[in-house]
């Protein structure tokens, strides 16, 4: 079954928003009405942990009619803290926890205009490629209820997907937003670490975490992305550049003049036939409006899981140590000492890919392993970001990849065997890396399956990884089918 | 056996710095507010919430590190200890660990054998934990986040000290000269001043000490010096005994005025440090590193050593009065309005020193300006007051202000050296008294004393005591 | 590198997680197996290594800090323990007593 049905994109809903045409809360209604509907369907989606209730609507009322979303339904991935609805990260451990105050980019969006409408699935705490470890079941993707969303913003990208929201927030630490977006048929934008404020994001691995955006236009996801970027007093690795100029203003240039690399690394005989295809089409396309396109290599791509699978964890353990029974969260009751408390807390609170990847990062900085794994890791990930200075530093823009290995899996395919789902992250890990923006976009279909292609760019070289997704999307109409 | 052994001493030095915020988010550190009330999601370690560095803080720490002559690292690093807790918001202190904002300073005291120099190991910033309350309530413990994410620096000595008293002497002298810079308050009631020990024993010129222990819960200084003693006791008569000594912690008990040992649990002690990736590297311009250097103020062994030199001053007296900046200020002052600075350390010493304990005042606030008091000493020396009627003029400008010159006026209080109206008061003492002044004619001339006494009395302490003991002697020996 | 029942308990320990004998097998296995993975790391030519493992490069150093964020939600809601303004927790040993389990 397909969930397309047509809904208008960001500038249109907002623009009649500000018309007066229609009623500021007529969109946030109408999403809210189809998730209703979906949780209502025998196999539903499941995309959404929580949803504005009918009073809550009410309440919006005739809203402002002004701003870039001014009306606009958006959907926020359950990690970002947000006032009004809460706040689980997908986990036990915090489930029906309230955020006392809200992200940055939460608020960014609220005074834009957007409406908050209801909070997104995602593998627990953000540690997952499928969303199948969220502690409140699993999210389906909308172009096959038997497949998994990818994740772990899964909730957000099946959202997006289904038409349920124009554009949705996730979170990317190795991928979470552009596997999802390329699983589900949809766009995904990380940014440039430091473009837009972590300050309200549960942090996972905080050195590779990013806010993204998902929509089902580049247009619409780099919209979303303008109103939210910018420096922010409350998050010390935002940089004071790090806000956005409107790229979506209509840039003719396109993707002509632009050197696109594709990495001899990232396109071995192992990776899948008919997804090298389509990178093959897209990159022809991409000649076609005036780019060149020019092999490169990053002889350091092969280290790039192995580092990340000990840098993520180690700042996961760290940062998951405030989940302990005593401030917020799971409460269990009649222990008897405090190291019960906290054991009991994160025992009951905790899912099993949490546990196990708390246990691997406690592992790799523990005393006698420390140097080992985490101070090599480190160095390799100097490495890896090296790779990427080297081959942008040769008159490269933009290097091109598949997003993800495979298209969508099967649910329940992958969840015994860890190292194979980290291997879903292959492509995108070392955009978070080496802190550089990456884009995931349609580029065609296998089996009836949307199949992603990936852009990457220097620092702070979002702008033209949008002009080049744009003139790529149209090139290859919607969802990369034609 | 009779090796004879002796103490190898190191101190840690926790210190809150002065500023009136949080060191990672702008809560106040006010102490003593209602039980979390000076909390946001930064403190609180809600899910999201990031640090962000208070410049404030690191100034001040750099202050301090300057003061200790340590080497300052133009990039230092932030790095998280992991630990649980219940008053550890976020189950890691942000604190400093491979890179530190300081290296390799000094510090100089008065040792027993004579000036010592104490190496300084490190300096770091670090956050402080909330309090956990165990008294509270009947069998819980209760969390008070409010100090949580207070800023602090933490200063590490090398093991330079070899006795009780002069660890005393350190900690006495890092306190001075924390209050001095204005960097802490150093109140160890308040918990602003923190200080652990280590000890270890070696032979008398050996090389190489023993496994050393650590001591906590120094709570004052006298506990720090006492517990040393205890340790070092019990240390000598292991040895004596030829047991070997166990690198362990101990508390020190105030209430049994004892040391005993904190188990401490194997695992407990690997903190996992790594570089905090919420804060970018601490980098400090060369220019605002010295500009920070011009800035600092004299600091007291300095200004205690040039008090000496300058003003003459004893040692004893140089010490006293460069106990705190604002003393030290406040004696500075009156030398320049006094007839001369032994004069004006004395009046300080005494007199001013002894009000302000009367009346709970500090320096900064002492309600007598130091040109009035300067003033006043002037009367003294020229002797147009007595020294005893300077006193009273102390107490009333302290009780009513005022000018010296316009009280002593206003309520005649002027010395008289007027002979005639001495020769009047002596006269009337000398028919009072006809026995002593046979004695004294018979050469009890100590005496003396006795018929100034009166003659003062008489003339309500006005008359010059010195005229008129010349004058009685005069008359007495004539 | 092999890992033992024994070092997953002890890693378990020290991010306060209780596992069961079953878990402890289990994750010791899996740990295994995603060491294996990560260890080829090892092949990593580190000897042109810059030094540097920090990629990210800030641009604001000291900017005016903000306000501190208001609470909209109050403590008491969210606290699993809350007494008169305090969280509490099971009674622990005060500092010094036999079993206080602070970083030492």
């Amino acid at each position: 079954m397909t969930w397309r049905p047509r809904l208008p994109g960001i500038a249109e809903m907002s623009q009649e928003v500000r018309d007066g045409a229609v009623s500021p809360s007529l969109f946030a209604r109408r999403s809210v009405e189809a998730i209703r509907q979906d949780d209502r369907g025998e196999l539903s989606l499941h995309a959404f942990l929580s949803v504005l209730d009918d009073r809550e609507l009410d309440a919006l009322g005739d809203g402002p009619r002004v701003g870039r979303l001014a009306g606009v339904p958006i959907a926020i991935k359950d990690n970002l803290a947000t006032l009004g609805l809460p706040t689980t990260c997908g986990s036990r451990i915090l489930e029906g926890y309230r955020s006392g105050y809200e992200a940055t980019v939460v608020r960014r969006l609220r005074e834009a205009g957007a409406i908050i409408i209801g909070k997104t699935n995602m593998d627990e705490f953000g540690m997952g490629s499928s969303t199948e470890h969220s502690a409140f079941g699993p999210t389906r993707n909308p172009r096959d209820l038997n497949r998994v969303p990818g994740g772990s913003s899964g909730g957000s990208a099946a959202a997006v997907a289904a038409g349920l929201v124009p554009a949705a927030l996730g979170s990317d630490t190795g991928g979470s937003v552009r596997q999802p977006a390329s699983l589900c048929g949809v766009v995904g934008i990380k940014p440039t670490y430091g473009r837009v404020s972590r300050y309200g994001l549960v942090a996972f691995a905080s050195s590779l975490d990013q806010v993204g955006t998902l929509a089902r236009t580049v247009e619409d996801a780099a919209v979303l992305l303008e109103v939210i970027s910018g420096w922010d007093p409350r998050d010390s690795t935002t940089a004071e550049h790090g806000a956005m100029d409107a790229v979506t203003a209509g840039d003719v240039r396109g993707a002509s003049g632009l050197v696109v690399g594709v990495p001899s690394e990232h396109f071995r005989d192992t990776l899948d036939a008919s997804i090298r295809d389509l990178c093959v089409r897209a990159l022809g396309r991409l000649e076609g409006l005036g780019a060149e396109v020019r092999p490169v290599s990053l002889p350091h791509a092969e280290y790039a899981i192995p580092a990340y699978y000990i840098i993520a964890p180690a700042e996961a353990s760290s940062n998951l140590a405030r989940y302990d029974g005593v401030r917020y969260g799971l409460r269990v009751v009649d222990e008897p000492s405090v190291r019960a408390l906290h054991e009991t807390t994160r025992s009951e609170g905790l899912g099993a890919e949490v546990k196990r990847r708390i246990l691997l990062g406690t592992y790799v900085l523990s005393a006698g392993y420390h140097e080992a794994y985490y101070g090599r890791a480190q160095r390799v990930r100097g490495l890896i970001r090296r790779d990427f200075d080297t081959v942008f530093g040769t008159g490269v823009d933009l290097i091109f990849t598949p997003t993800s290995p495979t298209t969508a899996f099967r649910l329940g395919e992958r969840l015994r065997d860890p190292v194979k789902m980290y291997l879903s992250d292959v492509f995108t890990v070392s955009a978070n890396l080496a802190g550089i923006p990456a884009l995931s976009l349609p580029i065609g279909e296998v089996g009836g399956l949307p199949v992603g292609g990936q852009l990457l760019g220097p620092r702070w070289s979002e702008p033209k990884l949008i002009r080049a997704a744009m003139a790529l999307e149209s090139s290859l109409g919607s969802g990369g089918a034609r | 056996m009779t090796t004879d052994w002796e103490p190898v001493i190191g101190l840690e030095v926790h210190v809150q710095l002065r500023t009136p915020q949080k060191l990672f988010c702008s809560d106040s550190t006010e102490f003593g507010a209602e039980p979390n009330t000076h909390v946001c999601p930064v403190c609180l370690g809600l899910p999201g919430a990031l640090p962000v560095v208070n410049p404030d803080a690191v100034h001040l720490a750099l202050r301090a590190a300057l003061a200790l002559g340590c080497r300052i690292h133009r990039t230092s690093i932030f790095a998280r200890k992991n630990y649980f807790y219940p008053d550890l918001p976020k189950g890691y202190q942000i604190s400093q660990y491979d890179r530190p904002l300081a290296t390799g300073g000094r510090f100089e005291l008065q040792g027993s054998g004579g000036p010592l120099r104490v190496r300084v190991s490190r300096i770091h910033i670090e956050e402080d934990a909330g309090k956990s309350l165990h008294d509270r309530f009947d069998g819980c413990t209760a969390v008070d986040l409010n100090r949580a994410g207070v800023p602090l620096v933490e200063i590490v000595f090398e093991p330079d000290l070899g006795h009780p008293r002069e660890a005393r002497e350190c900690l006495g002298g890092v306190k001075r000269l924390l209050e001095y810079l204005e960097v802490s308050d150093c109140n160890m009631e308040e918990g602003s001043l923190r200080v652990d020990a280590n000890v270890s024993l070696r032979s008398c010129g050996g090389a190489l000490p023993g496994c050393k222990t650590e001591l906590k819960n120094l709570n004052s200084f006298s506990a720090l010096e006492r517990a040393l003693h205890l340790e070092i006791k019990r240390q000598r008569e292991l040895l004596a005994r030829g047991a070997a000594i166990v690198s362990q912690t101990l508390t020190w008990d105030a209430a049994r005025a004892e040391v005993r040992p904190i188990r401490t649990k194997e695992e407990s002690q690997d903190y996992r440090y790594f570089p905090e990736p919420d804060l970018p590297p601490l980098e400090l311009a060369p220019e605002a590193i010295s500009a920070a250097r011009r800035a600092l103020p004299e600091l007291p062994a300095e200004r205690e050593a040039r008090f000496g030199q300058e003003y003459g001053l004893p040692h004893h007296d140089a010490g006293v009065l460069t106990a705190s900046r604002a003393l030290a200020d406040y004696y500075e002052s009156v030398v320049l309005h006094a007839p001369d600075p032994k004069t004006a350390a004395n009046w300080v010493m005494e007199t001013v020193l002894q009000a302000m304990n009367e009346r709970l005042l500090d320096p900064a606030s002492f309600p007598i300006a130091p040109d009035a008091l300067g003033e006043l000493l002037q009367l003294v020396v020229e002797g147009r007051i007595s020294r005893v009627m300077g006193k009273e003029v102390f107490w009333k400008m302290l009780d009513a202000g005022g000018r010296p010159g316009d009280i002593v006026h206003a309520q005649g209080l002027e010395q008289i050296r007027d002979q005639g109206r001495l020769h009047e008061w002596i006269a009337a003492v000398l028919d009072e008294h006809p026995d002593e002044v046979g004695r004294y004619r018979r050469g009890e001339v100590r005496l003396l004393g006795h018929f100034v006494g009166e003659v003062m009395r008489r003339s309500a302490g006005r008359a010059d005591p010195r005229a008129v003991s010349d004058l009685l002697r005069a008359r007495l020996e004539s | 590198m092999s890992v033992s029942r024994e070092d997953v308990l002890r890693v378990a320990a020290l991010a306060r997680l209780r596992l069961t004998d079953r878990e402890a097998v289990e994750l010791r296995d899996e740990l295994a197996a995603i060491l294996e993975h990560v260890e080829r790391l090892e092949q990593a030519d580190l000897a042109d290594d810059s030094g540097s493992s920090r990629v990210i490069e800030w641009t604001v150093a000291w900017a005016p800090r903000p306000e501190p964020d208001i609470l909209r939600v109050p403590l008491s809601e969210v606290a699993p323990g809350w007494r008169d303004g305090l969280f509490v927790v099971p009674r622990l040993p005060a500092l010094g007593d036999p079993d206080d389990g602070r970083g030492l």
